[in-house]
């Protein structure tokens, strides 16, 4: 399809435009307000909207200025020939009109239907589809003023006939990528699907969903069937055990009312039994106590003739016990009284002892007077010499040795500082303050002294003053005064003189000290009371003692002190003896007594007992008779009691008999049974009227249930049951089956996506090869069945980017170069031709980037496609223009 | 059997149970056929009539389940109390499960009871637990007053003084439920055989299993007389009552005797091919023949078929249907093509899409069985067949 000629009339600003395309490149060249995008629509709308069409897109071309109603004239080729299109837009009256040359031309809706048959599309469109479909048509090829920008992939496949994009790239692969069938198979199986799924699920009233629904339906007839059957069964279980409760109660009846009888016939007996027994207690008590009174009276008799018996040989026991009584006490006296003779005998030694004792004192006080009267006289010397002798005492005497020892250390200290002169040889004599001196001799002279040398030599020899020796003499001098003074009053010589002195002295001192402590010993020993006055009581005493004993017949008389000691001893054991046989006799008496006491009192129980039994014999000898009185004798009593008994007996056998046949325990309580079996009776009335009640309404309600045939129902509910899951399987299956085969369409499909973008990607290359400097540089789309292609992006340098990143200057060559590719590929199946137009669509490309831009356009017109820039800035594209349209505004 | 027994000194019982007359096979789709199994229940009981009356039999005694439940039909009540009553002996009958003595059950049924007045006088409806002598046998009933009855049935025997009984007549235990190591519910209508004298009886007449069994040389379960059921084995025998000679003190001689006339088959085989199907269509032959409306069919079929062997199958099978009073179809019996189907499908096919599809689910089912591939690759069949431009 190649535009040749287009003519305008009343076209907004043009009254009349004519102007004709290049086969290869029209340049239409205008400044802003020129009409270039007037003459764009115009052509657009002359080949896509009827004639007849009204709104706002017709209205849209009216001429302000210009008389008349839109015309537009286009001259295109087509299918092989030209033709003439004509089109009035004047509304519902617009004409159109189309020819070939040298055929007759269609007019009206055949024109446009033939139109739409050169244009490969469905129709032309009317007033209504105008505003929706008119942007969609050749969008592919024209890019209109303002949209250089928009991304044309992101559009629906609408936008860029991608029927036609497939068909052709179909024709254009080696091998064939889908065929007719598969794509009828793909339909089918889309609308297939579609009619079961939808994408919330399963589609309502579709087979799936019909045998989905039959399957719950059946399910829930078969639970219901199911349960009016359990109930049923429950229903019948229940009654069953209402029957058989009912008939174990019912069984439990006739147990009660013969439990009853025989409870009856025991409390009968039971209540004749009891005064029978009281009687015959009564009788047996009677009869008891009368024998046990005949016994008792018997057994007390002969207990009182024994106790009598025993008394009466107590009372002789009790004689002869007194007697014997007396014979010891007799002893006792006697016994006593040598006791008296032994102790009287005792006294009378002692006394004789103390005599002895009391003589031997006055002897000895009167040695010990004599001692003392000597020693003092001892004394009384000693004190004598000693105040005589002269000295002092220990003091003194260390103060003379102590002056002696000053004296002597005086002396030394004088032999230390005296001269010492010693003779070695001398041939002539010498002499030291006149005393001669031998050779050898030493010689020590304290002060001045005179040596003479034979009789020619006199030499004065002088100690130094400083040596002291002056003061020493002086103070040896003085020392000696003091001790010679000292020495005077001790009356020695000597200071050894004044010592032996002190000595002897001292000696003196002891013996008086020795003649003391005797005395004070002798004075220690004599007792206080040891004086003249002590003697004297003391022979007071022994003189009044031997007044007492001068009765006292002299063989008694012990003579010596030794015989006077054994007499005592011998009187004391004697004594000793007769007191303990004494004390022996007295505890046997004293025994004997107690014994006698205690018999004597038994002997009063004795004789108390006696009493009492004879008391009580005749009580009971008096109740006997009572009794006899009241009751009869005892004969007549056991006879009654024997009658008693027997009816007793055959009332208890009887009772016996009525317990082993029901089983009763022979002391129950029969009244209080009966009071039991009342209460139970009662319970078992209760029961049976509930359990009757219950059993009607089981009854109402398994006959109500068991009116169906509730097995069968099941049977058959199950049955269909099973039908439906079955179908619902078979259905689920199939449904199952169309999806994944749908989704293996879809998935080999997209597989053949590649094989579609693919070609499309390598012609957009070719057009951007300036622009795709490295080798991974390219473009990228991609296809899918339903979508159609999207995703437009162009790798460059490595890095790839969406449209919607790149710059407006490559957004512009991008679009152009995807409109190049789509009509190359779509070109074949239009005379190997499709107009490209480009209405301002590179504003936004910079001058270098033109000339790319320029070879772009070049390269379309070379492949054989027709390409009409308009631009209110042509002069860039006059150098590659075929032909140049200039508008004037 | 069969010769004059007016001289036999031992008496003859036909022993039988479970008739469950009414049963109403609802699981049978076709009404039609539907009433034919129920009326052959009915027809077999005439059958029985027939054999008592050949056979001389003393007394037939029929042990429980008699009725399938207590909502049978009127008119099917009056039909076999009719046929009952043609027979020459007396028929006794205890109560089974199906058709309890108790309250809800049949025999309580009021029409029931004046129709077997009326038209089987002959019947003797056993209720109590106590003997009953009757044609010179002690028959010792054991009759289930409920559905699910957990005491012993035959407790009231464990307790019986056995020197009461006749001491020449035979002994006959009548009884419905199952015994140690047979039967379903362990606790439900249990019979505990073990705990009888076995020296005091002479036969133990049992109900309630549907196939003939010896349970041991003195009890039995005859089976139904008309089968019921599917068999679950050659043992499983359906179709007969028992004869049995009595002498007190003796064995038993016990002789089935058969009485069905509907058949039921279970045919259970894996087909792989064409040489299967033929083996599967001798099986058939042998069961069934040529017979038309008197056979039913459980048949299993697994396996792998190709589509045309599959459906040639299918075809058989809808034959199978009508020809069959019911035919049940279970088992997994997969379709794959052959390679030639493949091959045809596939050659002269000019859609790659389908054929890369195709291929794919062929492999893929080759590798292992997945029923929503092969039903996808018959669908794709399909699709392609009825594609006008294919």
């Amino acid at each position: 399809m190649r535009l040749i000629r287009c003519r305008l009339e009343s076209v907004r600003r043009h009254r009349a435009l004519e102007l004709s395309f290049a086969p290869g490149l029209t340049l239409v060249g205008g400044s802003n307000e020129s009409g270039k995008s007037s003459l764009v629509e115009a052509m657009h709308r002359a080949l896509f909207v009827k004639a007849t069409a009204t709104g706002a897109a017709i209205r849209d071309l009216r001429s302000l200025t210009h008389a008349g109603h839109p015309l537009v004239e286009l001259d295109f080729e087509a299918k092989g020939h030209r033709w003439s299109l004509q089109k009035c837009f004047r509304g519902a009256s617009g004409t159109s009109r189309l020819s070939r040359s040298g055929q007759e031309a269609s007019l009206g809706a055949d024109a446009e239907d033939q139109l739409a048959t050169l244009l490969g599309v469905d129709e032309t469109i009317g007033s209504r589809q105008a505003n929706r479909i008119l942007p969609t048509r050749w969008s592919h090829l024209w890019v209109m003023q303002g949209l250089a920008g928009r991304n044309l992939l992101d559009l629906n496949a609408e936008y860029y006939d991608m029927k036609g994009l497939i068909a052709a790239l179909e024709t254009q692969a080696e091998e064939s990528l889908q065929s007719p069938l598969d794509q009828h198979v793909y339909e089918q199986l889309e609308s297939l699907v579609a009619a079961s799924l939808t994408s919330r699920g399963v589609k309502q009233n579709s087979e799936l969903w019909k045998r989905r629904q039959e399957l719950k339906q059946a399910t829930e007839q078969r639970n219901e069937a199911q349960e009016r059957l359990t109930a049923y069964e429950r229903a019948c279980r229940d009654l069953d055990g209402n029957e058989q409760a009912l008939d174990d109660l019912e069984r439990q009846v006739p147990d009660l009312q013969r439990l009853r009888d025989q409870h009856t016939a025991l409390k009968d007996l039971q209540q004749r039994l009891a005064p029978l027994r009281l009687q015959q207690q009564q009788w047996q008590q009677e009869l008891n106590g009368l024998t046990g009174l005949n016994n008792a009276i018997k057994t007390a008799e002969t207990a009182m003739v024994q106790a009598r018996r025993d008394l009466e040989s107590q009372l002789q026991a009790s004689e002869n016990r007194i007697q014997d009584l007396k014979t010891q006490q007799t002893l006792l006296d006697q016994q006593d009284r040598q006791r008296q003779r032994l102790e009287e005998r005792g006294q009378f030694l002692r006394r004789l002892q103390d005599q002895q004792r009391l003589r031997a004192s006055i002897d000895q006080m009167q040695r010990r007077r004599e001692q003392q009267l000597q020693l003092e006289q001892q004394q009384a010397e000693l004190r004598r010499g000693l105040q005589e002798m002269p000295g002092g005492d220990a003091k003194a005497l260390a103060d003379l040795q102590a002056q002696r020892r000053q004296l002597r250390e005086l002396e030394i200290r004088l032999q230390g500082m005296a001269s010492r002169i010693e003779l070695i040889t001398a041939d002539l004599g010498v002499r030291v303050d006149g005393e001669s001196i031998a050779t050898g001799e030493v010689l020590q002279r304290a002060g001045a002294f005179r040596v003479v040398v034979g009789d020619g030599v006199e030499i004065a020899v002088s100690p130094g003053e400083g040596t002291g020796c002056s003061e020493l003499i002086a103070e040896q001098e003085r020392a000696r005064t003091q001790l010679q003074a000292a020495l005077t009053l001790w009356g020695v010589d000597s200071v050894d003189a004044a010592e032996a002195q002190f000595r002897s002295r001292e000696q003196q001192q002891q013996a008086l000290s020795l003649v003391d402590a005797r005395l004070r010993q002798l004075v220690e020993q004599a007792s206080p009371s040891e004086g003249s006055e002590a003697l004297e009581k003391l022979q007071v005493q022994l003189d009044s003692l031997q007044q007492q004993d001068a009765a006292l017949p002299p063989e008694d008389m012990p003579g010596e002190t030794d015989d006077l000691d054994q007499s005592l001893s011998e009187c004391r054991q004697q004594y000793r003896a007769v007191q303990e046989q004494l004390r022996s006799l007295k505890q046997r008496l004293d025994q004997s007594d107690q014994s006698h006491q205690r018999k004597e009192r038994q002997l009063q129980e004795h004789r108390l007992q006696l009493e009492r039994m004879v008391v009580e014999h005749r009580q009971k000898m008096d109740q006997k008779q009572a009794i006899e009185e009241r009751q009869g004798s005892p004969n007549q009593i056991r006879t009654r009691l024997e009658a008693v008994t027997q009816q007793c007996e055959q009332l208890q056998r009887k009772l016996l008999q009525l317990c082993e046949d029901s089983g009763l325990a022979l002391g129950l309580d029969a009244s209080q049974a009966l009071a039991a079996l009342d209460e139970r009776e009662q319970r078992l009335n209760r029961q049976l009227a509930d359990l009757n009640r219950e059993r009607g309404a089981l009854l109402e309600r398994c006959e109500q249930l068991g009116n169906r045939e509730l097995h069968a129902e099941l049977e058959e509910a199950i049955q269909r049951q099973e039908v439906a899951v079955q179908a619902e399987q078979q259905e689920t299956q199939l449904v199952d089956a169309r999806v994944m085969l749908l989704k293996r369409f879809q998935s080999a499909r997209s597989d053949l996506s590649q094989r579609y973008s693919a070609p499309l990607s390598t012609s957009i290359d070719g057009f951007l090869a300036p622009l795709l400097q490295e080798s991974g540089d390219r473009s990228e789309l991609r296809f899918d069945a339903k979508q159609g292609f999207s995703d437009l992006r162009l790798q460059r340098s490595g890095q790839s980017m969406d449209f919607a990143q790149l710059s407006g200057g490559l957004k512009e060559q991008l679009n152009a170069a995807v409109r190049m590719a789509m009509a190359h590929t779509l070109a074949e199946a239009h005379d190997g031709c499709l107009p490209l137009l480009f209405d301002d669509a590179f504003t936004n490309t910079d001058p270098v980037r033109l000339d790319v831009v320029k070879s772009m356009l070049r390269q379309a017109v070379d492949l054989g496609l027709q390409v009409v820039v308009l631009s209110c800035d042509p002069d860039p594209y006059v150098e590659i223009a075929d032909h140049v349209v200039a508008l004037s505004s | 059997m069969g010769a004059d027994r007016s001289t036999a000194l031992v008496p003859r019982i036909l022993h039988t149970a479970d008739w469950q007359i009414g049963k109403p096979y609802r699981w049978i789709d076709d009404g039609q056929k539907q009433a034919r199994l129920q009326q052959e229940r009915v027809e077999v009981v005439g059958r029985i009539a027939e054999i008592v009356r050949q056979e001389e039999v003393d007394v037939v005694l029929v042990a429980g389940d008699l009725f399938d439940s207590s909502t049978v039909p009127a008119a099917t009540v009056m039909e076999v109390l009719e046929v009952v009553g043609s027979m020459s002996c007396p028929v006794l009958v205890i109560p089974g499960n199906h058709d309890h003595g108790g309250v809800g059950g049949i025999w309580r049924r009021e029409d029931l009871q004046r129709q077997m007045q009326d038209r089987a006088p002959n019947l003797q409806l056993l209720l109590a637990s106590e003997p009953v002598l009757v044609a010179g046998i002690t028959v010792l009933p054991c009759p289930l007053l409920r559905q699910h009855e957990s005491r012993n049935p035959l407790l009231w025997l464990e307790q019986l003084e056995w020197q009461t009984l006749d001491s020449s007549a035979p002994r006959v235990v009548l009884a419905h439920g199952s015994v140690q190591g047979f039967g379903g519910d362990d606790s439900v209508n249990r019979l505990a055989l073990d705990r009888l004298p076995s020296d005091e009886l002479d036969y133990v007449a049992l109900g309630d299993w549907h196939g003939l069994m010896s349970v041991d040389r003195q009890a039995w379960y005859p089976g139904t007389p008309e089968p019921d059921r599917f068999p679950n084995g050659p043992d499983d025998q359906r179709s007969q009552v028992l004869l049995v000679d009595l002498d007190r003190g003796l064995p038993a001689e016990v002789k089935p005797h058969p009485t069905g006339r509907f058949q039921w088959h279970r045919i259970t085989m894996t087909l792989n091919g064409d040489g299967d199907l033929a083996r599967l269509e001798q099986r058939l032959s042998d069961c069934i023949g040529r017979r038309v409306g008197r056979d039913l069919l459980r048949l299993e079929l697994n396996g792998q078929l190709g589509w045309s062997a599959h459906q040639t199958l299918q075809d058989r099978v809808e034959d199978l249907r009508q020809q069959l009073l019911h035919l049940r179809l279970r088992g997994e019996l997969h379709r794959l093509p052959t390679v030639l189907e493949r091959d045809q499908f596939l050659d002269g096919l000019e859609s790659p899409l389908v054929s890369a599809i195709a291929r794919d689910l062929q492999e893929e089912l080759e590798q292992g069985i997945d029923p929503v591939a092969e039903q996808a690759l018959i669908e794709l069949h399909r699709l392609c067949a009825v594609d006008p431009c294919a």
